[in-house]
């Protein structure tokens, strides 16, 4: 499989512009780029309220590669939703490259999603009435592409590097769930992000597409992305560099992986 | 995202739900078309009855005997027929009354007129060459009533164009004889069609000069000398409030009455009849533009329905466009894009179909039917409102939800 277009080049300013310069990797860790403090997520309210996150702490640093687990219902996607600017903790501090997001106006979130992270929702989360290639094209609209054509070809390169190129026009209802996944796995690698948060990216995937979708993210992330990934397979979680175990929404162990 | 992009992202959205866009401007089409129509409907009567008034004769006032007082001093009403011809010549005169342009007495009864085997039954008006421009009536063949007619109490007759119909069917009435109460006359012209109005039919009556009605009512009549009425045209529209003054003024003194509360003769200005029919008009108005105004209720509820249904089953796609990096605003101008295109869309062909059925229904049906410019801004505007308001607001809540929350709703 070819590396993938999309991740070829690598310029420095894809942070929001209220944000400082990404400093480059420090030797020996690099600098902390996402930060959860004491973060805290309930759902519902007094005996019917849910603590999908209890507080929890993380850091990750700056170009890192860090895997995800726990048992269904932990706390994983509460969490990345939060790092992805997604959704806002009930308590404790998210601080994106230094910045406290809960201070952020919808519009720099709003650059900070389209620019900066590229998100795979574990359900996909396709237009179930566009073609593959316009649902991997949206990001690019809303970051102000004006050539059509440009737009198209980026979204195309993006499915031909997911090894979609040849089905470019289907509607997701007309794809397998592994090939759903791997249109919105373009979606997020589309606009070129510094950040890859992937919610069970190779969930629906036989083993060869699950061993080309790592090969892509391990591509991003020898390039310099932070790569952070939700995984229930240990093969899968072993890949990265360091290996985070949640439970009842707290971090439960984070350890370093040998390679 | 750019506004070309975003008007092109609504129409893509507008025609990937295409039964639902067409039902949202099918019912804002029919509220729109419904309220050009009824309010056309409605000031078209408005406007057919001034008219019909109207031709009864510019700048009219009608004197008649009797009062409308019923003081207990006379007898009933009508029954002081008190009207003679030498009111109507003082009311003639310049001087003593320089508001009023003509003046026109009546002697009038119904009679029965032959010709060959035809009959009919029309009234029988005796009056002077004035009666025509009193009335506002034109003479459309042969020629009208002159002053030696009237000298010579000639038995000529200028009739309407019913009685022409009717007693001289597919032929020119101009020369042919006519008999009323068994004597016969020459009828010499025919007067324009000026239609009905609620009290009278302007097209059948017969004019003869005033002279030969009063030898040809007088023997029958109790008030051989008595008029029926006396009908006066003021100088201008302006005039008409002095002419009344200067009218009642002189018939008072004429018939040596010094109390106005007693006076035997009533004078009504046309304007008093307009008036009447053109509120009882405007009654019909506001009634056509309630039913108007409920069928564009009706439409406007059909299309928040669909506005409603159609964004918060689309809140999912909301959450999906924000996390890709939407701005509210941007989702917010695509909704708002869409609804307008929607409302204008059902307003044009709304306006198109109103305009075309205020066209044809004339020629349908026997109606008058009048465009009306408020009806048509007005109901575009609500239209517009209730697609702006029902598919934007709801549009505007999601776009406030978290992404997370937007994509997880139902
Ligand atoms: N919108 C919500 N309302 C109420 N409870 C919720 C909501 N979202 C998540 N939860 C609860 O929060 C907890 C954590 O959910 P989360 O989706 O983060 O789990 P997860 O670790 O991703 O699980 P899985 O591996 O099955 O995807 C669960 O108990 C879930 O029921
Ligand atoms: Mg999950």
């Amino acid at each position: 499989m070819s590396t993938p277009v999309s991740v070829g080049h690598r310029g420095g300013a894809t942070v929001a512009p209220t944000l400082p310069a990404r400093r480059p990797p420090a030797p020996g860790g690099g600098s902390p780029l996402l930060e959860l403090i004491g973060v805290s997520k309930t759902y519902g309210v007094e005996e019917a309220a849910v603590h999908a996150l209890a507080g929890s702490d993380l850091v990750v640093t700056t170009g890192e590669y860090v895997a995800i687990m726990g048992q269904s219902g932990s706390g994983k996607s509460t969490l990345m939703h939060i790092l992805g600017c997604l959704d806002t903790p009930s308590s404790g501090t998210y601080l994106l490259d230094g910045q406290d997001v809960s201070g952020m106006d919808e519009a720099a979130l709003a650059w900070v999603r389209n620019h900066s992270i590229g998100f795979v929702f574990q359900q996909f989360h396709l237009l179930p009435r566009l073609p593959a290639w316009r649902n991997v094209e949206l990001p690019l609209l809303y970051a102000g592409r004006r050539s059509r054509r440009r737009r198209q070809e980026r979204a195309e390169a993006a499915l031909a590097a997911v090894g979609m190129g040849d089905r470019l026009s289907h509607r997701p209802n007309q794809l397998s769930g592994g090939q759903q996944q791997r249109v919105a796995i373009a979606r997020a690698l589309v606009t070129d992000p510094a950040i890859v948060l992937a919610d069970e990216p190779t969930g629906n995937l036989a083993s060869d597409q699950a061993t080309e979708v790592l090969a892509i993210f391990e591509a991003m992330h020898a390039q310099g992305r932070t790569v952070v990934v939700i995984t229930h397979d240990p093969d899968v979680a072993h890949r990265a560099q360091r290996l985070v175990r949640i439970r009842d929404g707290r971090v439960l162990s984070d350890e370093a992986l040998a390679r | 995202m750019s506004w070309s992009q975003t008007l092109r992202s609504a129409l893509e959205s507008i025609s990937e739900r295409r039964s639902r866009s067409a039902l949202t401007v099918l019912g804002i089409l029919i509220g729109i078309a419904a309220v050009i129509l009824t309010v056309g409907l409605g000031e078209g009567a408005q406007a057919k009855v001034s008219s019909a008034i109207s031709s009864l004769g510019t700048n009219l006032l009608i004197v008649t005997p009797g009062s409308t007082t019923t003081g207990g001093v006379r007898g009933g009403l009508g029954s002081a027929s008190t009207l003679t011809l030498a009111d109507a010549q003082v009311l003639g005169n310049r001087l003593d009354a320089p508001s009023i342009a003509r003046v026109a007495p009546v002697v009038q009864r119904s009679a029965t007129l032959v010709a060959g085997t035809n009959n009919w039954t029309a009234p029988v008006v005796g009056t002077t060459p004035a009666y025509s421009s009193v009335r506002d009536r034109r003479v459309v063949a042969g020629q009208g009533l002159t002053r030696a007619e009237v000298t010579t109490q000639a038995h000529d007759a200028v009739i309407g164009s019913e009685v022409a119909q009717n007693l001289f069917p597919g032929v020119s009435p101009i020369g042919q004889t006519m008999v009323v109460d068994g004597v016969p006359f020459s009828v010499v012209g025919e007067l324009n069609q000026a239609g009905s109005t609620a009290s009278a039919n302007q097209d059948n009556l017969a004019l003869i000069p005033i002279s030969t009605a009063e030898s040809l009512f007088g023997a029958a009549g109790p008030y051989a000398d008595s008029l029926s009425e006396i009908l006066l045209s003021a100088r201008s529209s302006s005039a008409m409030s002095a002419a009344y003054q200067e009218s009642d003024d002189l018939l008072l003194q004429l018939h040596h009455i010094t109390n106005p509360t007693q006076a035997d003769f009533t004078i009504t200005p046309q304007t008093a009849l307009l008036s009447t029919a053109s509120s009882v008009s405007k009654t019909l108005t506001v009634l056509l533009v309630g039913i108007a105004a409920i069928a564009l209720l009706v439409g406007g509820i059909g299309v928040m329905n669909i506005m409603l249904v159609s964004v918060s089953e689309r809140v999912r796609e909301i959450g999906l466009r924000k996390a890709l990096g939407a701005t509210p605003s941007v989702v917010l101008r695509q909704f708002l894009f869409e609804a307008s295109l929607l409302g204008l869309a059902g307003g044009l062909a709304g306006v198109v179909l109103g305009l075309g059925g205020a066209l044809a229904l004339p020629h349908l049906i026997s109606t008058s039917i009048a465009i009306s410019v408020p009806a048509i801004v007005g109901s575009v505007g609500v239209a517009a409102g209730i697609g702006l308001v029902f598919g934007v607001y709801p549009a505007s809540r999601a776009a406030r939800l978290s992404p997370i929350d937007a994509l997880r709703s139902e």
